[in-house]
């Protein structure tokens, strides 16, 4: 290779990278400016820092938005896993066509209708019932039949490449249907399961619309709140909250790399062994 | 039989939706035998084996095992275990936990636990390997895992599907006969499904060949061979040349046979009663290959050396083409026989097998 090749893909690897991360280094870099205006650089300093730690709305906005999308996580993957499995594994029952199209309804319809039709509900309900109060409730609700039908769609493909036989043998060795389930069957789909979790976590964890449509006066989630502050000009605080989202996206992305990574050493160590033995 | 057989067979059809997979299946299996039932796909060998361990259920007949009737029995009350063909050993668990599973069911204390899970790898001279994952191991190893989970429940039966599939060829040959001193050793009735009739000649006490759904014959591996009843098994199970006759007269347990490809009449020492149409089958080992000998005439088209033995493949001046196999028993054969080369080929009449066409 000539150096003129390698200096010409030096520099479009460069531009590449800086498209993608120079927006956001900016931002961090930002976070730690001296001056209330985001353009101007002013110095370093942590004011922003300890302002945002003192804003309350903030601090109340990333707690329930951390709440709704655990509650999510965690339901969302019951209802989803649920539909994922009669889905994979019950191939023949009436109206399964209909029923795996409307599962997948929710991955494509637009959230703005999503947004009014669910609030057309709670406002009805409330009506009549008093019951949900807008706020966690509703947001929660929202975002978990959202969400709930991606982790349908994940359970249901991890599910059609299950070896079957790995139950039938639990189930001939003498486990009940149950226990083939909990001993077999769920430790295997259990990554799936954890993916699905994070998944429905991270929907709901930076969901605007459903939020803004179904959230009650009183309440409000970091999007919401991050969208309507922007929207009054954009505070250094953003830049501080959007410095700690990278950086706990970041590291989690990195963990989660070094633990594949590991687990792949291993697989192939053990291969190298298995072969040795052979 | 006197005494009453382990598993008993009755009528057994199972259909799936508008497939018939097995189409009337009467069966008797007796305790400690190895018994294998041998088909190509399709012939619903698998499907009768998944119905004794209670994964698909019969659509009409039953199925009896030590004298407990099977019908709605789920697999996991049944008196049986089961080898699969995929081994379907537990990923997430070691060998030992693996093998200790069954037994974890029946709610035993830890240390016969131990014990049997101990004793049930040494059997199959794993106990090295008893922390290992199923993934760290090689093939046959997993293979041996397999077997030692399913046998350490101590089933009066244990069901293998295709259980030698997996293996390369030299290990399929060693495990074949590991398998039968296992099952001796141990008394426990196998019942098992393969494609590879080599393997259920070697293994098998008794064979069930199936074909359609249906068993076509049931004998001893040389029965089988040796008295096929129709042209199917004649046919499935090694190598058979197949011609076609009209019985012309019978005396002293000898017909005699008009067949035309074989040069006229023919003999066929048997017992059966076979009259008019029949088919005639001769094993090619059961020819005699001369140059100078007497019978019939014929000339060599083809030698295929497979370094035991040499299949010839002889026109005949009768116009049939046969196939003759010949020991090579001799490392510079003197008087070799090429292709081209005129020779004539004979058979005593005790080697004709005479069925129904």
């Amino acid at each position: 290779m000539t150096g003129r090749t390698s200096r010409l893909l030096l520099g479009a690897l460069a531009f590449g990278y800086a498209f993608l991360y120079v927006p956001i280094l900016s931002m961090i870099v930002y976070s730690f400016n001296e001056s209330r205006l985001v353009t101007v650089w002013a110095g370093f300093s942590l004011k922003w820092w300890g302002e945002f730690i003192r804003n309350e709305d903030m601090l109340e906005a990333a707690w329930l938005s951390f709440r709704i999308a655990v509650v999510n996580g965690f339901v969302a993957t019951l209802l989803g896993a649920s539909a994922g499995f009669a889905l994979a594994r019950y191939p023949r029952f009436a109206g399964r066509s209909i029923f795996s199209g409307l599962i997948a309804a929710p991955l494509v319809m637009p959230e703005v209708i999503m947004g009014i039709a669910s609030l057309l509900l709670f406002v009805v309900l409330e009506r009549l019932t008093g019951w949900p109060e807008r706020g966690f409730t509703t947001i929660a609700i929202a975002h978990i039949t959202f969400s709930a039908a991606f982790v349908a769609v994940i359970i249901q493909s991890r599910l059609a490449d299950f070896d079957r036989s790995l139950e039938e043998a639990a189930m001939d060795l003498g486990a009940r249907p149950f226990t083939v389930f909990r001993t077999v069957t769920l430790p295997l789909i259990a990554p799936a399961l954890v993916s699905g979790w994070l998944l429905a976590f991270t929907l709901s964890m930076d969901d605007v619309i459903l939020a803004q449509f179904t959230a009650g006066p009183q309440s409000q989630t970091l999007p919401m709140l991050v969208y309507s502050s922007v929207r009054l000009g954009v505070s250094p605080q953003i830049n501080v909250l959007a410095t700690i989202i990278v950086t706990v996206v970041g590291s989690a992305i990195v963990l989660a790399g070094w633990l594949m990574h590991r687990a792949r050493r291993q697989r192939e160590r053990d291969a190298h062994a298995a072969a040795q033995v052979t | 039989m006197t005494t009453p057989p382990l598993i008993r067979i009755e009528r057994v059809v199972k259909r799936f939706g508008d497939v018939l997979a097995v189409a009337g299946v009467d069966l008797d299996i007796a305790r400690g035998e190895l018994f294998a039932l041998l088909g190509g796909s399709g012939s619903g060998k698998t499907t009768l084996l998944r119905m004794l361990a209670g994964f698909d259920m019969p659509t009409e007949g039953r199925i009896v095992i030590d004298g407990a009737d099977m019908a709605g029995v789920p697999p996991y009350a049944r008196p049986v275990n089961m080898m699969f063909q995929s081994y379907a050993l537990f990923p997430h668990m070691s060998v030992a936990r693996n093998v200790a599973y069954g037994l974890e069911r029946e709610g035993l204390p830890r240390s016969e636990i131990t014990d049997r899970v101990d004793q049930a790898l040494e059997l199959v001279q794993l106990g090295a390997q008893a922390n290992r994952r199923p993934h760290q191991l090689s093939g046959g190893q997993r293979q041996r895992v397999a077997l030692a989970r399913a046998i350490v429940k101590r089933p009066k039966v244990l069901l293998l599907d295709e259980p030698l599939a997996a293996l390369d060829r030299k290990l399929r040959e060693r495990t074949q006969l590991e398998l039968v001193e296992l099952q001796r050793r141990l008394g426990i009735a196998f019942v098992m499904v393969t494609h590879d009739q080599d393997e259920a000649m070697t293994m098998a006490t008794r064979i069930a060949v199936m074909d359609h759904g249906r068993i076509v014959q049931v004998g001893t591996p040389a029965e089988i061979y040796e008295q096929p009843n129709s042209r199917f098994v004649a046919d499935f199970i090694g190598l058979a040349n197949i011609f076609e006759g009209e019985v012309t007269a019978r005396a002293d347990g000898v017909l005699r046979i008009a067949c035309p490809a074989l040069g006229g009449e023919i003999h066929a020492v048997t017992s059966t009663s076979a009259a008019g149409p029949v088919a005639i089958v001769i094993r090619p080992e059961k020819f005699a290959l001369g140059k100078d000998a007497g019978g019939l005439p014929g000339t060599v088209r083809n030698v295929v050396y497979l370094g035991d033995e040499s299949v010839f493949h002889v026109a005949l001046k009768t116009g049939a083409e046969i196939q003759v196999t010949r020991m090579n028993a001799d490392r510079r054969d003197a008087g070799a026989i090429n292709r081209g080369d005129a020779v004539r080929v004979a058979w005593s009449a005790d080697s004709v097998v005479v069925m129904p066409r």
